[in-house]
């Protein structure tokens, strides 16, 4: 804030929860809202947390770390009642994802700090690129959670079966097991083009299930991404399986503190183009090869021939080459990775390989 | 009622297997064309996102899991999907809804929706729904488009719409009243077992999925009802009794309530007498007034229920204003009895409002 020239920096969360985008309540209060919700922090290092709903007060008050909590059912109110009139100049103001909030509500906030303030969204989030102790261990139990759902899902798919329910099913699993969220992305079919939201086609023999599954515990995701054949799989899907893997293999061991993001991704290019499938490594099969995990910050982004971020000690993320192969069909096979001189370390206790689901 | 909801719902959200039917939803499109017409409206845009699509669902069945969408309706012609998902996504969305024309709109939303408007040449009257959810990034995209930045809301008049149910919508808001039973059955034999208020109510989201619920959203609390919260991880506490709320969907219909779990004790008893006299206030034609006031309790210290159905929230809000109660109503009612000190009971029922008097559907 100093550096950007501010007095006074404004977050706010519309609660949308997604794996795909931080969250500047959580990062800030370290509480997940159940609400749109903001948070102000001064230069001089006080900080306010107003969440909604109203009733949410006894919840935000036992967990948030900033030094003043309310909760309100109107907070575009509660805002101009804190603020109009006593805000510096809008150049000195920061304001991180206003944009996500209602329109009527972010006019309303915009009316009371002046249009012309300074977006600090990409830094607020980019600051965050590296977790802190706390959220590494909840990213290793996420993990843990994460393989035990995998291992659940292998012993109850079974044909028959609609792959939404195996989703519900595994989404719950995981609740019981910590988690406050999971999402899961997942679907099955004998050649599958790409993973999906799960639809209500029954399991079949021969099926290949793609689970993408992505705990959260205590906020924080982390993401397995696994692929099991409703059967025995062939020795080709087997053999694929493996080259997929040894390309992502080969780009974590690329994956060290000092070095750009899109090594990574080289690296899985590298085996992959090496196989004779480099057609599939670009668009519209690849865009990314992983991704950030929030729910605090996604930085560093995504494992991405563009994302030239440099790769620091304790940046969480997870590196998934998800690849199509068009003798085979769609591969998941991911791992979540955390920086850590003098290179990366894998947090899961099993590598990803071909499952075979026996019935 | 507001709760925690979790990243991609996962359930039966199919078309194919959808017990409402096409005509069902055309209907609806020539209802509501009748109102367009009569407000001037050349066409109407619809709005819905991952923690509220009730409007969309109604228009669409179309339900966004992954990025919000919006249904283009024009007074006459098909209809349209514009979502602002991408590439499979698109393609995982057209099978929610029985629409057959649904676009990406994740790489170029204003492109996309100013085509749609021209059609309705330079300066149309367009209704807008479910816009005061929008998020202003996404609202900065179009508001500069014809028809936009001076759009009418339309939100009241669609709620309105959504408002009486057809006999299709009560059999499936029926089904879903039993799942929520088999739900609160799992969650009181599993805290009877000596389990945690948390564990019970993963155990109750759990039964809800397996019997087809789309999404679950839960609250418990374990001081009395002073104070409520979603699951967030492994918790220990317990209390006799322990208050659940519970909310599910299935097949694009919300059912709500509460339950108490363990020993029910004084302040329950009381909630549930409370909840009886407000029942019997409940009739078409009837004031939602006379079914009481909202109570001192912060969840319901601004309604005391409301009509449920593609929303967790949809009108009639028994907020003791001048509302009347109207046959094809659903309402949750919901009661908090008790102060601070001693601890609040809670008492919930749906009531579907007929014709020749009231239902309950499902009761705590």
């Amino acid at each position: 804030m100093a550096g950007a020239g501010l007095d006074i920096l404004f977050v706010f969360s519309p609660a949308a929860h997604h794996v795909d985008f931080g969250d500047g309540i959580a990062l800030i209060s370290g509480l997940k809202p159940i609400g749109p919700a903001f948070a102000a922090l001064k230069a001089d290092g006080a900080s306010a947390l107003v969440v909604s709903p109203a009733w949410d007060a006894v919840r935000a008050e036992a967990s948030a770390r900033t030094t003043e909590v309310s909760a309100t059912d109107d907070l575009a109110g509660t805002f101009a009642k804190m603020f109009k009139g006593d805000l510096p100049a809008p150049a000195r103001i920061g304001i991180a994802d206003l944009g996500k909030m209602a329109h009527d509500t972010a006019a309303a906030i915009n009316a009371v700090t002046g249009a012309e303030c300074v977006d600090f969204t990409s830094r607020l989030f980019a600051l965050a690129g590296r977790k802190t102790d706390v959220e590494i261990e909840n990213a290793r139990q996420a993990t843990i959670i994460g393989e035990q759902t995998y291992q659940y899902m292998l012993d109850v798919a079974e044909p028959g079966m609609p792959e939404c329910q195996l989703a519900a099913d595994m989404k719950s699993h995981s609740r019981s097991l910590g988690a406050d969220d999971n999402f899961m992305m997942f679907h099955a079919e004998a050649h599958p083009l790409a993973v999906q939201p799960s639809g209500e086609r029954k399991l079949e023999k021969g099926d290949l299930i793609l689970a993408e599954i992505t705990p959260s515990y205590r906020g924080q995701f982390s993401q397995v991404c696994r692929t099991a054949c409703l059967g025995s799989p062939t020795d080709e899907q087997s053999d694929k399986y493996a080259l997929v893997a040894r390309a992502m293999n080969n780009g974590i061991a690329a994956a060290q503190p000092g070095v750009p993001m899109n090594v990574i991704c080289l690296g899985i290019d590298e085996v992959l183009r090496d196989a004779g499938y480099g057609e599939y490594c670009e668009p519209p099969y690849m865009n990314r090869r992983g991704h950030g995990l929030g729910v605090t910050s996604t930085a560093p982004g995504n494992v991405a021939l563009r994302n030239e971020t440099i790769l620091e000690d304790g940046m969480f993320f997870v590196v998934h080459p998800n690849q199509y192969i068009p003798e085979t069909g769609y591969f998941l096979c991911g791992e979540p990775i955390l920086i850590q001189e003098p290179s990366a370390e894998i947090l899961t206790a099993n590598r990803a390989f071909l499952g075979a689901i026996d019935f | 009622m507001q709760t925690m909801h979790l990243a991609l719902p996962v359930g039966a959200f199919g078309w194919d297997n959808n017990p409402l039917t096409e005509n069902e939803f055309r209907a609806r499109i020539e209802a509501l064309r009748t109102i367009m017409a009569a407000r001037g409206w050349a066409g109407l845009i619809v709005f819905g996102d991952i923690p509220e699509s009730g409007l969309l669902t109604y228009v669409s069945n179309f339900a966004p899991r992954l990025s919000p969408a919006f249904a283009l309706i024009p007074l006459t012609g098909e209809p349209e999907i514009l979502s602002l998902d991408g590439g499979r996504m698109v393609d995982a969305g057209k099978e929610t809804t029985w629409i057959t024309k649904v676009s990406p709109g994740a790489a170029d939303l204003a492109g996309p929706m100013q085509e749609w408007l021209e059609q309705f040449g330079g300066n149309p009257q367009i209704g807008l729904a479910g816009f005061e959810i929008l998020p202003a990034a996404i609202f900065a995209e179009i508001s500069g488009l014809a028809g936009i930045q001076a759009g009418e809301d339309a939100s009241p008049a669609l709620a309105g719409l959504a408002r009486c149910k057809s006999p299709a919508e009560l059999a499936i808001i029926r089904e879903n009243c039993k799942i929520l039973s088999l739900a609160t059955a799992a969650c009181t034999e599993f805290y009877s077992n000596g389990t945690s208020a948390a564990a019970a109510t993963i155990a109750a989201e759990r039964a809800g999925r397996m019997a087809g619920a789309q999404d679950v959203r839960c609250l418990y609390s374990v001081d009395g009802g002073n104070s409520f919260r979603p699951y967030q991880g492994a918790d220990d506490g317990r209390r006799d009794p322990a208050i659940v709320y519970m909310a599910l969907r299935g097949r694009g219909y919300w059912v709500d309530g509460f339950i108490t779990i363990g020993q029910a004790d004084a302040a329950q008893a009381t909630a549930a007498s409370a909840l009886e006299k407000a029942l019997f206030a409940i009739g078409a034609g009837k004031a939602v007034g006379e079914a009481g006031l909202p109570g001192s309790h912060p969840l319901l210290a601004s309604s005391m229920g409301n009509g449920i159905g593609v929303s967790l929230q949809e009108v009639p809000r028994l907020d003791g204003g001048d509302d009347v109660f109207s046959a094809g109503d659903v309402v949750s009612v919901k009661i908090a009895v008790g102060d601070q000190g001693s601890g609040f009971g809670f008492a919930s029922a749906l009531t579907h409002v007929g014709e020749e008097g009231t239902n309950i559907l499902w009761q705590s």
